[in-house]
């Protein structure tokens, strides 16, 4: 009998968007307004378990085993060097990680530039890779305010519409990358478990191909 | 001297089960200090699992590192004689980050180390060893093997710049295919050429499952005498596997540093834990930036994952 495959997903509108992906790829039927505050749910006729999580945990759940299989954003990725299968690129949750500062921005290149981010390793790695000496203050909640009230120079985030920024008098000054949702795999699952992920990794294929 | 078995861990017990494996397939026991000059490690940090090595200055004044790594201080002091075969197995404690971790932990290792000139024959054994230690530690156990020499040259085809390799080296190693052919609509890189990596990078399975389809690919790719040796090494492992070989199976994605590693890698997962507990392949590469005309293969375990 085939085993249950568990998939870590981030709560909110990413989450749905993938329950409805896997509904359209004929691979589960859930309805996502039957869903409510459940944490857990199963599809038992496709042996899946679905484990909602916060969209910065879904990585860990795959890369530490508690889930065979995930979706997750390219930022967190890249942020947590998550050692784990990246199988597909699903094409939507498009958004990307800039550098913003306000309008009448100026860069000083004789002091550490101050860098607001929740992204803190990825600012890290980009700024290194341009050879940029900074200074990361690492936030957890909005992270526009932070230059306008002085805390930084610029801030490194994800920006997807512009629309934010922009009410707070900001602009992009550089995209450091893209970002869209990932279908993730562990890396030892994925041979103990290798037909069932491979068969999902098809379908699912074959559906975000038409996005 | 009678010794109850029961009072020890289960990574002990893992430890001594894996050096009696060795021990009767002539592996010599090696001990060796914890600490070695950090001299050794910073001009071969690539070959490191992490960067991060923990160190401290002795009373001498010399700057020292807690062992990041077993294989570099093995052949550091070992005799070069590519006529002879040195095989040593070892039980040690190596100071690193693991992938999944944030901070050093204590990490211990048993494996071994075969040395000197390693014949076809000593390869498909030592492989043939680590899916051994593989069954030690649980039934439910796959190796998954490579071949860095076929991974090279399509890599190399590919670009010929050595950031994208570099950049190409790691998106092999999450099976990244869709990244792959992002790269290639850009013109960064050789579009056939990407092609016919992506195709090898689909590819996962038995060697039954793989090898034909590999050898398609390689033949188009320029690479069909590689593949043709890779062949002759699996069926040669898969003849002494028997009934076991269904727990060989092949996957690109097991990569290395190609300055360093060189034909077939190797990693092997048990099940029921997250990530791989033995790792291992050919590194002539080393041998030769150390200075040394000898060959060498060689694997560990991983027995403090706790699981088993």
């Amino acid at each position: 009998m085939e085993e249950y495959l568990s998939v870590a997903l981030p709560k909110g509108r990413l989450g749905e968007k993938v329950l409805a992906l896997f509904r359209e790829a004929g691979i589960a039927d859930i309805d996502i307004a039957n869903v409510g505050r459940k944490l857990c749910i199963e599809d038992e006729s496709a042996k899946l378990r679905f484990i909602l999580v916060k969209p910065y945990d879904s990585a860990v759940f795959v890369e530490r085993g508690a889930a065979e299989i995930g979706v997750c954003g390219y930022d967190v990725l890249v942020e947590q060097h998550s050692d784990v299968y990246e199988l597909l690129d699903l094409g939507f949750g498009k958004c990307a990680m800039c550098v913003a500062a306000p309008k009448d921005f100026v860069d000083e290149p004789g002091r550490p530039l101050r860098v607001a981010t929740k992204y803190a390793s990825a600012a890290e790695e980009f700024f290194t890779s341009k050879g940029r000496d900074i200074d990361i203050i690492k936030l957890n909640g909005s992270i526009e305010p932070a230059p306008i009230l002085g805390l930084s120079d610029v801030i490194f985030d994800i920006v997807e519409t512009g629309s934010t920024l922009k009410e707070n008098h900001l602009e992009v000054v550089e995209k450091a990358f893209d970002i869209s949702a990932r279908f993730i795999a562990n890396k030892s699952s994925f041979n103990f478990k290798n037909n069932q992920i491979m068969k999902i990794t098809a379908l699912l294929s074959d559906v975000a191909a038409k996005i | 001297m009678e010794i109850n078995i029961d009072i020890l861990s289960k990574s002990e017990q893992l430890a001594l089960a894996l050096r009696t494996l060795y021990a009767k397939n002539g592996y010599s026991y090696y001990r060796m200090s914890r600490f070695e000059e950090l001299e050794l490690y910073t001009g071969n940090r690539d070959f490191l699992v992490s960067p991060d090595i923990l160190t401290f200055t002795d009373k001498n004044g010399r700057l020292m590192a807690l062992k990041p790594d077993v294989t570099l201080s093995i052949v550091k002091s070992r005799k070069d004689d590519p006529d002879a075969l040195d095989k040593l197995c070892y039980s040690e404690s190596v100071f690193r980050v693991p992938k999944e971790a944030d901070s050093f932990r204590e990490i211990s290792q048993t494996g071994v180390e075969c040395i000197g000139n390693v014949t076809d024959d000593d390869i498909a054994d030592v492989t043939l060893l680590a899916s051994r230690s593989l069954d030690i530690v649980s039934e439910d156990n796959v190796l998954v093997v490579s071949d860095l020499d076929i991974l090279n040259r399509l890599i190399t085809a590919t670009s010929d710049k050595s950031d994208v390799q570099k950049k190409l080296i790691q998106l092999a190693g999450q099976k990244n295919v869709d990244a792959i052919r992002k790269l290639a609509q850009t013109g960064e890189v050789d579009q056939k050429a990407s092609e016919a990596l992506e195709s090898v990078l689909l590819l996962s399975g038995t060697g039954d499952e793989v090898l034909n389809k590999l050898g398609v690919i390689c033949e188009e790719a320029g690479c069909g005498d590689l593949c043709e040796a890779f062949s002759k090494t699996i069926a040669k492992i898969s003849a002494k596997l028997g009934s076991g070989k269904s727990k060989l199976r092949i996957d690109f994605s097991v990569t290395g540093d190609l300055k360093y590693y060189n034909g077939i890698v190797f990693c092997g997962f048990v099940k029921g834990v997250h990530t791989g507990i033995l790792s291992g392949g050919r590194y002539d590469g080393l041998m030769a930036k150390l200075g040394k005309k000898s060959k060498a293969i060689g694997f560990a375990v991983r027995t403090d994952l706790g699981r088993f």
